[in-house]
């Protein structure tokens, strides 16, 4: 009987081709396998190396940027948490795991797309962080983390406008020739999307403002910046530009390709001098000078898509390299398209697991290894100043040499240890405060332990991640509690014809948490964090109130502050009322006589009445400080008050019961 | 250093890639068709007789191969392979007869002109597996007509 081969895996998928012209060996569907050397390979798994903890309540729903450090073998992933918008930074292992929570990068723009999208690049030990963000007004700034720094997070900023140092909002960073290359930002006052700007030679964070590529169309931005062929490729979404040279003395831009472009940044990949990024029409390789190479005509993309792959928004996926494999893989959520270099053959690839961002890390030696010595110094004394959200941590430092970065790591409770607070290490003793970023818990038990390190090297015997295992003196242990803020002063003042008030200021031992106000003892407003200004409208006129205030947090309060006492007047009064009885009867029946009163006019700005027996009998002119009224000579009962006119009302001081002049 | 591919969640994992024989923890499935073959011609009939398969394996997984004959899977004619874990790689050849059975109960042949096969599997634990080319055995019983 006759035999034929029916070779799998030398031809790869081709669902383009009909029955006739198809090549021998091509399969016509190939999922969750690579197609290479005459046979099919079924590819590996996917190993979780991480779980990036919930914030504040709420859980990580997305991870859009998964990035290395290579300069410390280590890597960075940035948590996105929907029910908050915010976006977290993580510091992980060259292998994915042990994620350190950095901090808060930015809460998105409440008009900003969810997920959001993100871009990264290295230079120097320091990682760039672009928000692309199609609208500038809701695109975040472009962070810096430098974890060798003092300060580990920051906002790129520059003098773009001439108006001073402004935050940077770039759609993407790309680290080239030494420079850091940023687009889509001109600046804080000027949308110019198709602007590529490029930073000092060797200095990512010193920008000219004059330093840039203007790509084609004013207004049509640029999308994305790979290099390919020794050239910068400037991809727009349907234009693609060239970007010459190696410094500023030579830069140059050309149009490239009138008709082609990308989809996005995140599909493209530059894999030794070769692009491949996947457009408008399907997956393409751009050499930097011929015309793009078509890889999609296997794919047929423009066909009935194979069962499952209907429906794939290609503008929503990113690119990943295989480097062991030699595959280059464009993830669209659960599907992805596998090219094998190495073959040139396509598969596809299915799984639960929906990917987001993807990257290759490295893990081993670090660069910074190489540079630096461990430190030998060690840190005692090691102790706690806690207040509510927040706690100063101090120490003594030991053999110390002042280049070194000592860390702060923080456990609550028993619970996981976190990195806090990182400062350089300077003099004999230090403090760092932690819990400014990220606040601590009220009422909360915590162990802190402190570390130093130079790059990316700990002194002996600190080396663990776990700093339970760190010699014991480098620990000590507290407990947030609520400290009592101070209250500053209170102020009348009237505010229409019916209404008064009055504004209440204190200073808050903790600003992180709520705060209520007290009169009388009695609390009658709670406050929000960071408010200190409260004004009370719900007081009765020409009466003294007393004020305290008290910190708030869930259900702790901190004891009362200080009270203070305002009248619900104008102030100061008349002081020194005294009067005399001159003994001549005067008006009515009866046997009153005239008395003499003077006073020292606490406002001479203001009137000052002047009442007998608690009837005012007449107006003394501002800056009068003498009166003769009629009164009793047994009981006469003066008494003398300023009082102002507002809104067509009169408010009144405390009155002073004037005394008899001693003869 | 030593580079690797990582991947992030559209959720909160982070997972190495090409490790491990699941996708953190669901089995991987796998499927592959070939182009279709017409050993007579496109105007032709076959008999196709059986088929030899080449797996090479060291990882527990159950294939199954399904022969797709003129554009339709024949399910009846479905072959199941059990590969056993094994401590290092195996090659074993499957002879697949290929054969169709009636409602009434009746064997024949497996006939027509187009002939593709399907294989599909799940990984069920650690190891390779790699499937290499296939040998189909035929009978033409009426060749394509060639015109004077």
């Amino acid at each position: 009987m006759p035999s034929l081969i029916l070779p799998f895996g030398t031809a790869g998928l081709d669902r383009l081709s009909g029955e006739m012209a198809v090549r021998p060996g091509s399969l016509r569907d190939a999922r969750n396998v690579f197609v290479r050397g005459g046979k099919i390979e079924v590819r590996r798994g996917m190993e979780v190396t991480a779980t990036l903890p919930d914030q504040g309540g709420a859980a990580c729903t997305h991870i859009p940027l998964l990035a290395a450090m290579r300069f410390e073998a280590a890597s960075v992933a940035v948590g996105y948490y929907e029910a908050t918008r915010e976006l977290h930074l993580y510091r992980l292992t060259g292998e994915g795991a042990n994620p350190t929570h950095i901090g808060l990068l930015f809460t998105l723009d409440a008009q900003a797309e969810s997920p959001p999208r993100l871009h990264a690049d290295e230079v120097g030990g320091r990682l760039f962080i672009a928000h692309d963000e199609p609208i500038q007004s809701r695109r975040a700034a472009t962070y810096v983390y430098d974890p060798l720094g003092t300060s580990n997070l920051y906002a790129l900023e520059a003098d773009f406008s001439g108006a001073g140092q402004a935050p940077v909002r770039f759609r993407g960073v790309l680290a080239w020739h030494g420079y850091l290359v940023g687009w889509g930002f001109a600046s804080a006052t000027e949308n110019r999307p198709e602007i590529v700007r490029v930073s000092l030679p060797g200095q990512p964070t010193e920008w000219d403002k004059d330093h840039y590529f203007l790509a084609g169309t004013r207004g049509d931005p640029v999308l994305s910046v790979r290099p390919a062929g020794g050239h910068l490729l400037v991809r727009k979404a349907s234009e693609t530009y060239r970007i010459h040279g190696s410094s500023h003395l030579d830069f140059g831009i050309l149009p490239l390709h009138s008709l082609s472009g990308t989809l996005g940044h995140q599909l493209s990949i530059e894999i030794d001098g070769r692009l491949y990024d996947w457009s408008a029409e399907g997956p393409v390789l751009y050499t930097g000078a011929a015309e793009p190479g078509r890889l999609e005509e296997p794919l047929n993309l423009r066909g009935e898509q194979p069962e499952d792959f209907e429906g794939i928004d290609y503008t929503d996926g990113y690119v990943q390299y295989h480097v062991g494999l030699r595959v280059v893989e464009w993830v669209f959520g659960t599907r992805s398209f596998c090219l094998d270099l190495g073959s040139g053959q396509w598969s596809y690839g299915e799984s639960s697991f929906s990917r987001a961002s993807g990257a290759l890390l490295y893990s081993g030696t670090s660069l910074a290894d190489d540079l630096d010595e461990a430190p030998t110094g060690f840190p005692t004394n090691v102790a706690a100043a806690p207040r509510a959200t927040t706690a100063t941590i101090s120490w003594d430092n030991n053999g110390t040499d002042g280049n070194e970065t000592a860390e702060v790591w923080l456990r609550q409770d028993g619970g996981e240890w976190y990195l806090a607070a990182q400062v350089a290490v300077s003099g004999a003793s230090q403090q760092a405060t932690v819990g400014e970023d990220d606040p601590l818990v009220v009422g909360a038990d915590y162990e802190a332990a402190v570390r130093f390190r130079r790059g990316g090297r700990y002194t002996p015997g600190y080396e663990s991640s776990d700093p339970s295992d760190w010699p014991a003196s480098a620990r000590t242990t507290f407990t947030t509690l609520l400290e009592a803020p101070t209250l500053d002063s209170l102020e009348w003042s009237r505010v229409s014809s019916v209404s008064e008030r009055i504004r209440v200021r204190f200073t808050p031992a903790d600003p992180g948490v709520s705060h209520d106000v007290l009169r009388g003892g009695v609390a009658i407003a709670r406050l929000d964090p960071g408010v200190n200004v409260y004004d009370d409208y719900d007081i009765t006129g020409e009466t003294e109130h007393s004020y305290r205030v008290r910190a708030v947090a869930g259900v702790f309060e901190s004891d009362p502050s200080n009270a203070l006492t305002q009248w619900a007047g104008p102030e100061p009064p008349p002081s020194n009322a005294t009067y005399t009885d001159t003994t001549v009867p005067c008006g009515g029946s009866g046997s009153n006589t005239a008395h003499d009163v003077s006073w020292s006019n606490g406002d001479p700005s203001l009137e000052t009445e002047v009442l007998v027996a608690g009837a005012a009998v007449l107006v003394v002119a501002p800056g009068g400080t003498s009166a003769s009224v009629c009164a009793d000579p047994a009981n006469p009962r003066i008494s003398v008050r300023h009082r102002v006119e507002a809104f067509g009302v009169y408010d009144y001081t405390r009155s002073i019961s004037a005394t008899m002049e001693p003869t | 250093m030593i580079p690797q591919a990582f991947a992030a969640e559209r959720g909160n994992r982070i997972v190495r890639l090409d490790s491990g024989h699941d996708d953190a923890g669901a089995p991987i499935a796998f499927e592959v068709e070939s182009a279709a073959v017409a050993p007579a011609g496109v105007g032709g009939d076959c008999d196709f007789d059986r088929v030899r398969l080449v797996v090479t394996s060291s990882a527990p997984a159950t294939l199954s191969i399904t022969p797709v004959l003129d554009g339709e899977a024949l399910d009846g004619s479905r072959h199941t392979i059990t590969l056993p874990a094994a401590p290092r790689e195996q090659t074993r050849v499957y002879e697949l007869v290929l054969r169709r059975v009636s409602s009434s109960g009746r064997t024949y042949g497996v006939r027509g002109t187009w002939l593709s096969l399907r294989i599909a599997g799940t990984l069920y634990g650690g190891g390779r597996i790699s499937i290499e080319p296939a040998q189909v055995d035929f009978d033409v019983l009426s060749p394509t007509q060639e015109r004077p």
